[in-house]
């Protein structure tokens, strides 16, 4: 027995191989299927498909035989009981994506198969994206103006008219938005700051009573010139939303209920069934740039991403720029200064366990150092006034204390990985710099850094592949559903690291489960986790690129 | 030159110039050092010429790395050792409190057993030690770079290509360059520490050569495990057997006719 | 690529030939002195004899500090043993020279000597011509030469024979000078002596430039 088992060990190791192949398989198999899924699920939201009509075969929930629906058939279960009336003979389902969800409950439906047939795919459908009431399938009639002129939809002339007028309407909502972060929150400024002057004011006894007279008197002048101000301005708004209105677009939905929705809310209409993958193509890469670029819209389920790309980078960013210093000094006292005693065992220790900690443990600590003690400190010294009107400036969560925190939680990973490519130095190279006549700091700074660059590059990708993909400690210190502003724009001081901010993890658990239809939310999770994925891969992409890079320039081929 | 034409005199007169000792450059005196409680050195005293080559010749762990190195205080980066005794250089101690160690570390330099050049061009690598110091000027670094590359037989062979990595040089441009490194800081005496183990035997010779040719100018201490090149490039050898120091002569009387028996023994390969 | 110790080398080969020119003159100047009865010239050769005696202390001193010191191998090694061998050749050229030296001094010190020398002026010639020989092989190496030189060895050993035989024959008609003609017959054997040295040279010749022992072998064996 123990002689047949000692055999299989030695002679046929053969197996082994096999064994440590399939451990290799499953792990590629994995991998290959998480980004299979999520490319196919994350680029097909985009893509615009036919929308077909099934009429119903046979009564069924609230339709009834011979009722026309356009839909798209999203998934095909058997076996499976979703719909209502389940039907021994209807083991097979079909789930429809009708859209038009402020006329039904839910965008999806489950219907029995055998309740359905397929009609057509026809001419005429269009799928029109609103502003904040989602998509809809509707067969156009006519565009109404103001002034009561009419284009049918058979006219020659309408789908020009059409995509002309929606042309116009964004550059009137660009212009309506540039004017709200502009003049309008200048003015919002304007505002606060008078309410805190009047506060100091009240604080301050310094002044005479005649200097508090003429204090507030400028200020009230300015109050009214500011409130005017933003009379005009909302006026300006209150103009250009009319002239956003101006045209009402009447189409006809299923049960050949007819409705009409203002042009202003429509972001974009086109008509899948008859378009060649060309112009789907054209759509497609239409709707991937106002994902990226636009902000969110409807509960977060409409609109684009782009603050939480913008959050995400910035907030990446500041923790690479905080943790590495901190990490490769840490380091390098670590393993040239420490000398080799319980102490230092003992912080090497804990500097491993601590990359092992929870994330949200972090979470909890940021909250309570940095964002409470620091950020309260600072606010106590700094922001007196604002702190004194409640308005807390870095004592809430901002993209500061975000960064600081990742920061703290990767800190361990770079010290690691650092400590290890100053290990793997030749010891030689550093006697040499001795013999040389340098000093230790020298020999540190000209070799043993730049020799163990490659290897800090590495534990820094891999801090910044952590940091970048962590969202629970970030709920705690500063990440938000909906963030009014970026933490970079054009406006003084161009960086607000005070900020709140958004984070594509976070918008993905957030679209995922928070947010009121999840189904239909489900779409936009998928685009953003494909996102959130290349966002990591390109961030580690370049840090590899600028590695090995670093790693030609003197290849250390003959350690 | 053809032998007729020479008169027979030069000729017989020629086998005649051997060594003649030169004043002593370093002053090894009552020398004991430990490795925490490991005492590898015993009690040396050894005088050592200015202007020669110097070889250390015994088996592994006999001290005689050990005692190299302490002579530019590399074994100051070891923790827990400790030292008795003294070790004069041009008459200054090293161990002097005093002495600042750069200071001396300019005065010995130091080529080690494995070829290190350090991930830099070979023009940084040369310049290295200067450049510590705070030489900065171009010009002058660049004619220093020029001098020790040539003083290590290395010029020839990398001047087309001063800015490329150290790497790309072979074992023994790479051993060459490291002499060259040591060069340019200008010491006075250069230890080695088994220079040529990790090399094949043109590049060995090659080293050996220029070793002969250093030895004009330069004080040369050299810890060898080979014989034969320890017979080859020095003038006076030392033999240590268990940190201590059994013979020390000239090269020919130690390999021709050695005093004590156990130098006897470990020329002829009768050890152990 | 040169090593420094490779012009030791060199030295060695110059003194080595130093040290033929000088038994190639102490041949010749003790041979002239029997030749021309000079008794000035005997003294001069016998003289000569310490200065071949130190060279070769010193080619052995220097061959055996290149030996320890530079580990040779090959055709260094070679020229190494063969600068001892052929040291003890020259060297012993010399002390046959000597004794010719001396035996001439001894002859001439009762008189000047009227007896017939008869094959010793042919059997200097070739001797001294075949010494001469081997100093030039030295400095250019020919294998052809050297072989004809060590057969040129029978010519003199025949005219040593017959010189033998003739002082023989004269010993029975002159018994008076049985004494001189024993000394000539010696000389005779010295100069025999001398040319087999001289072989013995080129054969080490032969060997530095082979690597072969042709001791004990025949000359066609060599050639080919």
């Amino acid at each position: 027995m123990n002689s047949w088992y000692k055999k299989l060990l030695s002679d046929q190791g053969e197996k082994f191989v096999w064994l440590s192949a399939m451990g290799l398989t499953v792990g590629i198999i994995m991998i290959t299927s998480l980004i299979v899924l999520v490319l196919v699920r994350g680029l097909t939201v985009f893509w615009p498909k036919d929308i077909t009509y099934f009429e119903f075969t046979a009564d069924y929930d609230n339709w009834q035989r011979g009722d026309i629906l356009a839909g798209i058939v999203a998934d095909r279960e058997t076996d499976v009981h979703h719909s209502i009336q389940s039907d021994a003979a209807a083991d097979t389902e079909l789930k429809l994506y009708i859209a038009n969800r402020i006329y039904n409950n839910s965008q999806f439906i489950w219907v029995p198969e055998n309740a359905v047939r397929m009609i057509s795919k026809p001419d005429n459908i269009f799928s029109v994206h609103t502003l904040d009431m989602g998509e809809l399938f509707v067969k156009p009639l006519k565009l109404v103006y103001n002034n009561g002129t009419e284009v049918l939809s058979n006219s020659p002339g309408f789908q020009k008219q059409l995509s002309q007028s929606l042309r116009e309407n964004n550059a009137l909502r660009e212009e309506i938005s540039r004017i709200e972060r502009g003049a309008l929150s200048r003015i919002n400024k304007e505002l606060l700051d008078i309410q805190l002057e009047l506060r100091r004011l009240e604080l301050d006894q310094d002044f005479s009573e005649a200097e508090i007279e003429r204090i507030r008197s400028e200020l009230s002048e300015r109050l009214i010139l500011a409130n005017q101000q933003n009379e005009r301005i909302q006026q300006q708004i209150l103009e250009l939303r009319e002239s956003l209105n101006r045209i009402r677009f009447e189409f006809e939905v299923q049960h050949d209920r007819q409705d009409s929705i203002s042009l202003g809310d429509i972001v974009q209409i086109y008509n899948p069934n008859r378009m060649n993958p060309v112009q789907k193509l054209g759509v497609f890469i239409v709707s991937l740039w106002d994902f990226l670029s636009e902000f969110p819209r409807a509960a977060n389920m409409e609109g684009g991403i782009f603050p939480t790309i913008v959050g995400t980078f910035v907030m990446t960013v500041l923790m690479s720029i905080l943790v590495t210093p901190v990490g490769v000094m840490a380091a390098v006292y670590l393993h040239e200064y420490a000398r080799n005693n319980l102490f230092f065992r003992l912080i090497r220790t804990s500097v491993s366990n601590l990359a092992g900690v929870p994330s949200i443990v972090f979470g909890v600590f940021g909250l309570s150092f940095f964002v409470y003690f620091l950020g309260g400190g600072i606010d106590n010294i700094f922001f007196q006034d604002k702190a004194a009107l409640n308005i807390p400036t870095f004592g809430t969560g901002g993209i500061l204390w975000a960064s600081f925190t990742l920061a703290l939680m990767t800190t361990p990973v770079v010290i690691v990985a650092t400590e290890e490519a100053l290990s793997s130095v030749p010891s030689g190279i550093k006697e040499a710099s001795a013999a040389c006549g340098a000093s230790k700091w020298q020999t540190i700074r000209k070799i043993l850094l730049p020799a163990a660059r490659p290897g800090i590059l590495t534990g820094l990708i891999l801090a910044t592949a952590r940091g970048a993909g962590e969202v629970a400690p970030l709920m705690f210190v500063g990440v938000i559903k909906l963030a009014p502003s970026l933490p970079i724009d054009g406006e003084f001081p161009f960086v607000h690291l005070d900020r709140k901010f958004m984070h594509m993890g976070f918008h993905i658990f957030d679209l995922a489960f928070q947010s009121p239809d999840s189904e239909a939310a489900l779409p936009m999770a998928f685009a953003t986790t494909l996102l959130l994925l290349l966002l990591v891969i390109l961030m580690n992409f370049v840090a590899i690129l600028f590695r090995n890079r670093l790693r030609h320039a003197y290849d250390q081929d003959t350690f | 030159m053809p032998i007729e034409s020479q008169p027979i005199e030069n000729i017989l007169n020629r086998a005649e110039d051997t060594y003649e000792e030169k004043a002593t450059q370093i002053e090894i005196e009552n020398l004991s050092f430990w490795y925490g409680s490991n005492k590898v050195l015993h009690h040396l005293n050894l005088s050592i010429p200015e202007k020669t080559v110097t070889a250390f010749i015994g088996p592994s762990g006999c001290g005689k790395s050990t005692l190299l190195r302490c002579m530019n205080r590399m074994n100051d980066m070891i923790e827990n050792s400790r030292y008795e005794g003294s070790i004069k250089v041009m008459g200054q101690d090293i161990f002097d409190p005093k002495l600042h160690v750069i200071e001396l570390r300019k005065r010995v330099g130091m080529v080690f057993q494995k070829s290190n050049p350090f991930p830099k061009s070979i023009y940084e690598n040369v310049i290295y030690g200067l450049k510590i110091a705070g030489l900065g000027e171009k010009s002058a670094l660049d004619e220093v770079a020029e001098r020790s590359l040539r003083n290590a037989a290395l010029w020839d062979e990398v001047k087309d290509r001063l800015h490329e990595s150290a790497f790309t040089l072979s074992g023994g441009q790479m051993q060459r360059l490291c002499i060259a490194r040591a060069l340019a800081i200008e010491p006075d005496i250069i230890l080695m520490d088994e220079p040529c183990s990790s090399l094949d035997p043109i590049a060995t010779a090659n080293i050996e050569e220029l070793i002969y040719q250093l030895k004009s100018r330069y004080t040369i201490i050299i810890v060898t495990h080979n014989m034969q090149q320890a017979a080859r490039v020095s003038d006076k050898t030392a033999f240590f057997y268990l940190g201590e120091l059994i013979e020390y002569d000239l090269t020919e009387n130690i390999f021709m006719k050695p005093k004590d028996e156990k130098t006897e023994d470990y020329v002829s390969g009768r050890f152990g | 690529m040169n090593r420094h110790f490779h012009s030791e080398l060199e030295d060695l080969k110059a003194r080595l030939i130093v040290m033929g020119e000088r038994a190639l003159e102490i041949l010749d100047t003790s041979v002239n002195g029997l030749l021309q009865q000079d008794i000035q010239l005997c003294e001069a050769a016998i003289a000569m004899d310490d200065e071949i005696d130190n060279l070769e202390v010193e080619i052995d001193k220097e061959a055996m500090r290149y030996l320890t010191l530079r580990s040779p191998v090959a055709s260094d090694l070679r020229l190494i043993k063969v600068s001892i061998k052929t040291g003890i050749n020259f060297e012993r050229i010399g002390d046959e020279s000597t004794s010719i030296a001396k035996r001439t001094r001894k002859m001439l010190a009762a008189g000047p000597i009227t007896l017939d020398l008869l094959n010793l002026e042919q059997m200097s010639t070739y001797t001294k011509e075949m010494l001469s020989a081997a100093l030039d092989l030295f400095i250019s190496p020919d294998l052809d030469k050297a072989i004809a030189l060590c057969q040129r060895d029978k010519l003199v050993d025949e005219l040593n024979q017959k010189n033998f035989d003739g002082f023989a024959d004269q010993v029975v008609n002159d018994p008076v000078s049985a004494k001189l003609l024993l000394e000539l017959s010696l000389i005779s054997k010295a100069l025999e002596r001398v040319a087999d040295h001289a072989t013995n040279v080129a054969e080490e010749l032969i060997y530095l430039i082979k690597g072969e022992e042709i001791k004990g072998k025949t000359v066609k064996s060599i050639v080919i």
